[in-house]
């Protein structure tokens, strides 16, 4: 457990640390402006809600995620601190883990970040407030139902070690950061639109009688019962992704290449 | 044949490793007994076989067949507690750019499981070793090549590794910077009391430098042994210039256990010279102070002994030599 944290820490730091350029501080500046601030004021109503921030807080962490992720092996084997990292006691997992541990750490903050910027700008505008008093003057904040903290909390980190489980894959590959990023785009196209529309097909194909007794199932099934429901079954898939990832992770199978 | 586990003097063992990619083969049958404590050169021009002989070691790469133990340890079955036991500069130098030489040096420490305090200190007495102490807190992208290598020296080392595996350590470096490294590398090495297994393409790193060389082309070993070894039995000659030179004298010189044999010969211009021909692993001090004894008056000792260089260019194909660096 140590190892990892240690990894982590280093990843982390790179991450944070500014070293990685400009870039990608901006990217997640741009982030935090366009779903904290740009869309709860211009859809605000569904972000009172709670149903917008619901699916966000699930999906930002694909977008934030993904590009570390591409770079975690990616990275180090083209900028060559690769073969350094492997000839050390690290045991494989950890560096694994480690990484993944980072990254999924790095995209969950910055999805509270953005998730508490859209409360405040909520608030402070009173925009979507029903009678349209600003939120400040009535004295009463407001706040997202339970269900979205259960998701910005947990479903956003289970989002985070999804991408995550499958991008290391994609980073062990790699031989530059560039292919790992361009080879990045499909998995999160998948996941995203592949995600809805199949979602949407498979409720199409269902036949009728099936799905009108989802529905009565479902109107009895509360918002946070179907969020924790949700979040239980990315963890599962997640727990799968990351022992199949330490299980084919392999030193002495990443030099050879 | 009987390999032992470590405890027999020998940080390193090999019996005819091998190592194919492909139809290359990259180590060929390659039997090595590296003793402990010693600085070991590992020569051999380029694509010889010695970046991946290390990453064989290190059980980085599965061997193709044979065996090879690191201090004790099978490296198919105890890669994890070589890689504990172990220091690295490899190929490249492994430094993460964007962190500052520090947060470089923590990072590892950190992995080795150094405490803190310890951490610290020997992060501290290192860099004051390898004058980069004021340094400490510049990123790593900023480094010149040769502070880089020395950092990365200072990581290899920070550990208190048994054993350092050097991959051509001074490749790339400027003469002077090069040389500042092979001294503090020395020094270090010896104060320690670490096993250096240091490859190289340079001749001369390897006879300022080791205890003991191997030399190695196509992934194979030519000749083994102590750089006086390596010039291999044969005798070495040394031209003696003065006056008085007499037969009987000539007649004395020979007769010293030392030496194989004596001849005067005039130089080119008249001049008298006495050519000898020391045993192996000796020097004419001996001759000298006797022909100085004797009466004679010597002017100038020369040694024409066959340098390393000569006996590397001569198993080594000149072709093959040194065509700049290869291809990962
Ligand atoms: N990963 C690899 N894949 C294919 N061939 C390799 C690989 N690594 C090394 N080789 C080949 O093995 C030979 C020895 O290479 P190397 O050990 O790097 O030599 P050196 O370090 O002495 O320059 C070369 O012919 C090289 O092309
Ligand atoms: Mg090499």
């Amino acid at each position: 457990m140590t190892d990892i944290i240690t990894v982590a820490r280093k990843e982390l730091r790179e991450i944070v640390g500014g070293g990685s350029g400009r870039k990608s501080l901006i990217r997640e500046l741009f982030f935090v402006f366009l779903f904290g601030v740009f869309f709860p004021l211009s859809q605000s109503e569904a972000w009172r809600s709670g149903a917008v921030p619901t699916v966000f807080v699930f999906m930002i962490p694909l977008f934030l995620a993904g590009p570390y992720i591409a770079d975690t092996f990616a990275g180090e084997r083209e900028r060559k601190t690769l073969e350094t990292l492997l000839a050390t006691r690290l045991p494989d997992s950890s560096i694994y883990l480690g990484k993944i541990l980072a990254v999924c750490t790095y995209a969950w903050a910055v999805t509270q970040i953005i998730l508490l910027a859209s409360l405040i700008a909520l608030n402070l505008t009173g925009a979507g407030a029903s009678g349209g008093a600003a939120g400040g003057s009535t004295g009463r904040w407001f706040v997202y139902p339970s269900s979205v903290w259960v998701a910005a909390l947990a479903g956003s980190y289970a989002s985070a070690l999804l991408i995550s489980g499958v991008g290391t894959f994609i980073s062990l590959r790699s031989e530059t950061v560039r292919a790992a990023h361009q080879a990045m785009m499909l998995p999160l196209f998948v996941l995203i639109f592949g995600g809805s529309f199949g979602l949407g097909a498979l409720w199409r194909a269902l036949p009728s009688q099936t799905q009108a007794s989802l529905v009565l199932w479902a109107s009895g099934v509360s918002a946070l019962e179907a969020i924790v429901g949700v979040v239980s079954l990315l963890l599962l898939v997640d727990l799968f992704l990351l022992r199949l990832g330490v299980r084919r992770f392999r030193r002495s199978k990443l030099i050879s290449s | 044949m009987p390999v032992t586990s470590g405890g027999n003097g020998f940080a390193i063992q090999t019996r005819d490793l091998s190592r194919d990619f492909g139809s290359v083969r990259a180590v060929q049958d390659l039997t090595l007994d590296v003793p402990a404590g010693t600085i070991y050169g590992f020569l051999g021009p380029n694509g010889a076989g010695k970046t991946t002989t290390i990453r064989l070691l290190l059980g980085l790469l599965e061997p193709s067949g044979g065996e090879a133990w690191v201090l004790g340890h099978e490296v198919r079955t105890g890669s994890q507690e070589i890689r504990e036991q172990a220091g690295v500069l490899l190929e490249s130098d492994g430094l993460y750019t964007r962190l500052t030489a520090l947060q470089n040096l923590d990072y590892f420490g950190r992995i080795a499981r150094l405490s803190e305090p310890d951490r610290s200190r020997r992060i501290q007495d290192l860099l004051t070793a390898m004058d980069l102490w004021d340094r400490r807190e510049g990123r790593v992208s900023d480094f010149s090549k040769g502070m880089r290598q020395k950092l990365a020296l200072v990581r290899a080392f920070l550990s208190r590794p048994k054993l350092l595996f050097l991959d051509e350590p001074t490749s790339g470096l400027d003469t002077p910077s090069a040389v500042a490294l092979r001294r503090q590398l020395v020094a270090l090495a010896r104060d320690e009391g670490v096993t250096v297994f240091l490859t190289t393409h340079n001749l001369l790193e390897a006879e300022k430098v080791c205890d003991r060389v191997a030399v190695i082309r196509k992934g194979a070993l030519l000749a083994e042994g102590s750089p006086q070894e390596i010039h291999g039995g044969r005798s070495s000659r040394v031209a003696i210039d003065g006056e008085r030179f007499s037969a009987e004298l000539v007649g004395r010189v020979e007769r010293l256990p030392m030496v194989e044999s004596a001849v005067v010969e005039p130089a080119t211009d008249g001049s008298p010279r006495i050519l000898v021909d020391l045993k192996p692993g000796t020097d004419a001090r001996a001759v000298v102070r006797l022909l100085v004894e004797s009466g004679a008056e010597v002017a100038s000792v020369e040694t024409a002994r066959e340098s390393l260089e000569d006996i590397f260019l001569k198993l080594v194909e000149e072709e093959e030599a040194d065509t700049g660096e290869e291809s990962p």
